[in-house]
């Protein structure tokens, strides 16, 4: 073995340093981020992260933990915000929520910034849904929406054309008609999330779910009361039974279900598992078309600048095109932005997969409300109204009367 | 165990200066300084673990029930008792209260008399009883998940197999979890299948604990079966019955699992929204921890109240061997 001299050394060192010089102006950085996806959601984007750690220019390190489900990750947060510990950026449930109504407006800076997003990066919808007041405050990656799946075979059976599904309230009405009286023990219509369905339907028929700025609900005009009228004829005239979504998809599944109302996330779910023809299509509409979304948001929280810096540029890799075509390839949620979703690899995806295509071509007509406290307790109090109108305790004007009160006084309870 | 002498336990109790020489007095003994310490290191651990995980958050939710915690960093305002007085006010709250008291009216009476019931029946000595001994425990074991998976399935109004059999005699198909005066008996049906094993065990070593010459005796007094059972049974067994009745209330009052999977909407008009699930609900979709908080003491005064009042008069029925 030659022994080294100081020489040598400093030879090698000098040799080194010109190889490295530069990346040395990067110094290294090191992030933490949660994410609340398993299964093939959580496997894709975590593929994500680990190409960003093996190639981006800048020295990153993403530590990436599964955080649990929505509800435990939203726990987790809850817990972190008071005590400390937060990540420098997380994929988390309702994330205005955990960020601007904390005072925490790092997306809107960095949107504004050097490295900002141009507005085509998203669906305008997307935008929407990430918003806390009318501040952008959290970035989208996996969302869905809720379309109509369609039995063809209980159609061809209820002598209906089964390539033209309802476009409106009252094609629908007239079409799960022919499947109940002409299908034995057949069921026209049922709903998997009961609020979900019954928010489009006050869309579909002009009205809004909240203000601007969702300060006070709004669901409870004449278009609101509509919607739900317009529910309780579908149980009235036995087209939809009531109270008992729970088992809706099951029963689509089971081949005895016209039409099924959920989200694109049972895309997957109804694909593997239907043993007859089936289709998709938009929500029928009535005035106008309309959906709202779901889904969970990318946010940062405040650390370091170096690492806040960090953090903006995983997330702008996370959501470049590119991604956003490998997440919905591997699970089949909607592409996030108009380019993603014209893009041809989508588009030969959907040639092999067409039930997607309903819920990829919706979001460019869905409309969303920005995030307010007492969201999850408006949904429940609207699933309560639409039970309460489906037992006929009270009638529908009575019920979402009764709901916006309700969610009011949360909003009145919970504002800062 | 403390060597060299039991711990002057009625010194201590006096408590002040006596009680305090006195320790110190026994500690005095080194044999039983190194027991102490060696006690000290063996319980510290666990102690530690239970103080940390267990008391300190019991303390920390009573000072949250006193302000508006909702989530988040900002600082929660103290409100008194406004979180109870809510409650107390709230129709949610009584509502959720009356669907617990129906759980456990419906649910105790009927657990309590056929864990006896099957109990007496396991405690015979025949052929093969170690199968049906195994078989009544084991939805005891099954996971409460699959379970109530499973029985969804079996209520499943359109192709479950209750409906199938209710059909097959010609009866009108029923809703089952889906009609507000069902759900609760059908939630309480698996609550019982689910439970009884547990019961019936403790039922089965106390019945095996009670002395055969006190059957002998009663026999050759001339005792019928059912006198045997009425007086040689049943009391001796009233330390064990009390032991499930007690079990029985404090778990029924805290049941949550059961029903969030079986029914995680709270089931029609919310007719299975448990005291417990209400409490779910508040803290976990409506993130009104400050309220959630006080719901769990409510549900804490509650279930003391019933222990205490159990305690109270039950135990004046309950025999010692």
């Amino acid at each position: 073995m030659p022994t080294r001299t100081p020489a040598r050394r400093w030879l090698l060192a000098a040799a080194l340093a010109l190889l490295t010089g530069p990346l040395a102006f990067a110094q290294p950085v090191t992030i933490d981020f949660w994410y609340a996806v398993g299964g093939t959601q959580g496997t894709a984007l975590q593929a994500m992260i680990d190409e960003f750690n093996a190639t981006n220019e800048y020295r990153i390190t993403v530590n990436a933990t599964y955080s649990g489900n929505y509800g435990e990750t939203a726990q987790k947060v809850t817990a972190s915000l008071l005590s400390g510990g937060l990540p420098a950026g997380g994929l988390v449930p309702a994330g205005p929520l955990w960020t601007c109504r904390e005072g925490n407006h790092l997306i809107a800076e960095y949107l504004a910034g050097p490295e900002g997003l141009p507005e085509d990066a998203f669906w305008p919808v997307l935008w929407d849904y990430n918003r806390y007041g009318d501040e952008v405050c959290a970035l989208p990656f996996n969302n869905s929406t809720m379309v109509m799946f369609y039995n063809k075979d209980l159609m061809r059976q209820a002598g209906l054309d089964p390539n033209t599904p309802p476009q409106t309230w009252s094609e629908l009405v007239a079409q799960a008609r022919a499947i109940v009286d002409g299908v034995p023990g057949a069921i026209g219509i049922d709903v998997r999330n009961e609020a979900w369905w019954l928010k489009a339907l006050v869309l579909q028929n002009g009205g809004q779910i909240m203000d601007a700025g969702s300060t006070a609900p709004v669901f409870d005009d004449a278009a609101g009361v509509g919607a739900l009228e317009f529910w309780k004829r579908l149980i009235d005239e036995g087209l939809m039974l009531p109270a008992q979504h729970g088992g809706s998809r099951d029963l689509f599944l089971a081949g005895r279900l016209g039409f099924l109302m959920a989200s694109t996330a049972s895309v997957a779910t109804v694909t593997g598992g239907a043993t007859f023809e089936f289709g998709t299509d938009f929500l029928p509409g009535n005035v106008a078309r309309g959906s709202t979304v779901g889904g969970a948001s990318l946010v940062m929280f405040p650390s370091t600048p170096e690492q806040e810096q960090a953090t903006w540029r995983l997330l702008r890799f996370l959501t470049n095109v590119d991604n956003q075509i490998a997440f919905t390839t591997a699970t089949g949620y909607v592409p996030i932005s108009r380019e993603a979703a014209e893009s041809m690899a989508i588009q030969t995806l959907l040639l092999e997969a067409p039930a997607n295509a309903a819920g990829f071509e919706q979001l460019g007509i869905a409309s969303q409300y920005p995030h307010f406290f007492a969201m999850g307790t408006m949904d429940n109090l609207l699933r309560a109204a639409i039970e309460k109108v489906e037992f006929g305790v009270l009638t529908p004007a009575e019920a979402m009367a009764e709901a916006a009160a309700a969610t009011a006084a949360e909003i009145e309870a919970t504002s800062r | 165990m403390i060597a060299g002498g039991r711990l002057p336990h009625a010194a201590l109790g006096d408590g002040g200066e006596k009680g305090w020489t006195a320790l110190v007095a026994f500690l005095r003994h080194p044999r039983r300084r190194r027991d102490l310490i060696a006690a000290a290191l063996f319980l510290g651990p666990a102690l530690i673990v239970l103080l940390t995980f267990v008391y300190f958050p019991i303390v920390w939710a009573f000072g949250i029930s006193f302000t508006d915690w909702q989530s988040g960093g900002a600082p929660a305002r103290f409100v008194g008792v406004d979180n109870y007085t809510f409650l107390l006010n709230s129709a949610d709250f009584w509502r959720a209260l009356r669907n617990t008291v129906t759980f456990v009216v419906l649910k105790l009476p009927l657990d309590m008399v056929l864990a006896l019931a099957v109990a007496l029946l396991l405690n015979q000595r025949l052929r093969g009883m170690g199968f049906f001994r195994m078989a009544i425990f084991m939805p005891v074991v099954t996971s409460v998940v699959a379970a109530a998976a499973i029985w969804r399935v079996l209520y499943n109004p359109s192709f479950g197999v209750f409906n199938s059999m209710l059909d097959a005699f010609g009866l009108p198909p029923q809703r089952w979890l889906r009609d507000p005066s069902l759900a609760m008996p059908a939630v309480v049906l698996v609550a019982l299948w689910k439970g009884l094993g547990y019961n019936v065990v403790i039922f089965l070593a106390g019945l095996q604990g009670i002395g055969r010459v006190y059957y002998e005796a009663a026999a050759i007094d001339g005792a019928t079966p059912w006198q045997r059972f009425r007086y040689v049974t049943l009391p001796l067994l009233s330390p064990v019955t009390y032991f499930v009745a007690l079990i029985g209330v404090i778990n029924s009052f805290k049941v949550f699992s059961l029903i969030h999977v079986m029914l995680p909407d709270g089931g029609p008009l919310d007719s299975a929204q448990v005291l417990v699930f209400y409490l779910y609900e508040l803290a976990f979709q409506s993130f009104r921890y400050g309220r959630a908080a006080a719901l769990s003491f409510i549900l804490f005064g509650i279930v003391l109240a019933i222990t205490f009042l159990q305690q109270r008069f039950a135990e004046k029925r309950v025999h010692y061997e």
